[in-house]
């Protein structure tokens, strides 16, 4: 894989463990149903959609 | 007295993995070295040629990711390898076009599916070959099922989306929409992580961007062509 010319090196410490599940380990794992995706062969028509309206009806960035 | 760290939110960069799998379960691994990315651990890299804490400057050692996804285009994504947008952090080599991390986790994933009767395709080998430079791999799976990345996604915890094989011609409509998606995944963990709906539907809405894209780019009919 290349990634270019090196430029420096940095030290990143996320305040927040970016594992799920670091931060609360009694929590189990939340999964959101996995929405399936048509396969190359599959018509568009038969192509479940998830509820995309509902997503950009909520307000903004609070 | 320690030093302050340069970033307080992880990085978020472009790879690939293979998808395989063990006694619990579908794994990712690295199509490069024989190394796995565990489940709900870190994975933290490690060196060949024995440096301390990789990655060392002078060396390639680390986990690999890129700034935009069109790098990882350039020959196509076939079934069998897993796309994902991972965190970085620890020390970090910063380059010109991605990085290479001392620490990462995957924040979301796409699979690439493809039909099976597509499977003796010659362009599906070549690419797979292209793909995968680790010694001793096998041959091409078959495409992974619904049940195999649900699995995925619940021992990962992290959402896992299949989509189409992924093409070259992808690489331009999509890059911008990745970008936005990994700015997101990366910005808006600490909200995600601490429960924060909107930050979860900022970065719902990232995903459901990129994988429209992907759907209008599917030829209508027929095998796609691998390599166009
Ligand atoms: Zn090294």
């Amino acid at each position: 894989m290349r990634i270019g010319e090196q430029v420096r090196v940095l030290d990143v410490e996320p305040i927040v463990d970016p594992v799920p599940d670091g931060d609360f380990p009694e929590r189990p794992a939340e999964v959101r149903p996995l929405v399936p995706r048509p396969t190359p062969r599959s018509k568009r028509a038969e192509t479940p959609r998830p509820p995309r309206r509902r997503l950009r009806a909520l307000p903004a960035d609070a | 007295m320690t030093e302050a760290p340069d970033l307080a939110a992880p990085l978020t960069g472009w790879r690939l993995w293979l998808l395989d799998s063990d006694d619990e379960g579908p794994v990712l691994t690295s199509p490069v070295v024989a190394s796995r990315w565990p489940a709900r651990v870190a994975t933290t890299a490690s060196c060949r040629a024995g440096c301390e804490r990789p990655p060392a400057w002078g060396c390639g050692c680390g986990l690999y990711a890129t700034t935009h996804l069109d790098c990882l285009l350039a020959t196509g994504v076939t079934a069998g390898v897993v796309l994902g947008c991972t965190a970085l952090w620890g020390r970090v080599v910063e380059a010109t076009e991605g990085w290479r991390a001392e620490r990462g986790y995957p924040l979301v994933l796409f699979a690439p599916t493809v039909d099976h009767r597509n499977r003796s395709d010659v362009a599906q080998d070549v690419l797979w070959r292209t793909l995968v430079r680790r010694p001793g791999v096998a041959p091409q799976p078959d495409p992974p099922d619904d049940a195999t990345l649900r699995a995925l996604a619940r021992r990962y915890a992290v959402p896992v989306h299949a989509v189409p094989t992924l093409r070259r011609a992808h690489a331009g409509p999509i890059d911008r929409l990745a970008t936005v998606l990994r700015d997101e995944a990366a910005q808006g963990l600490a909200a995600r992580r601490l429960g924060d709906g909107h930050a979860r539907l900022r970065f719902d809405r990232a995903v459901e961007d990129l994988l429209d894209v992907l759907d209008r780019q599917r030829p209508p009919e027929g095998p796609p062509p691998i390599l166009a």
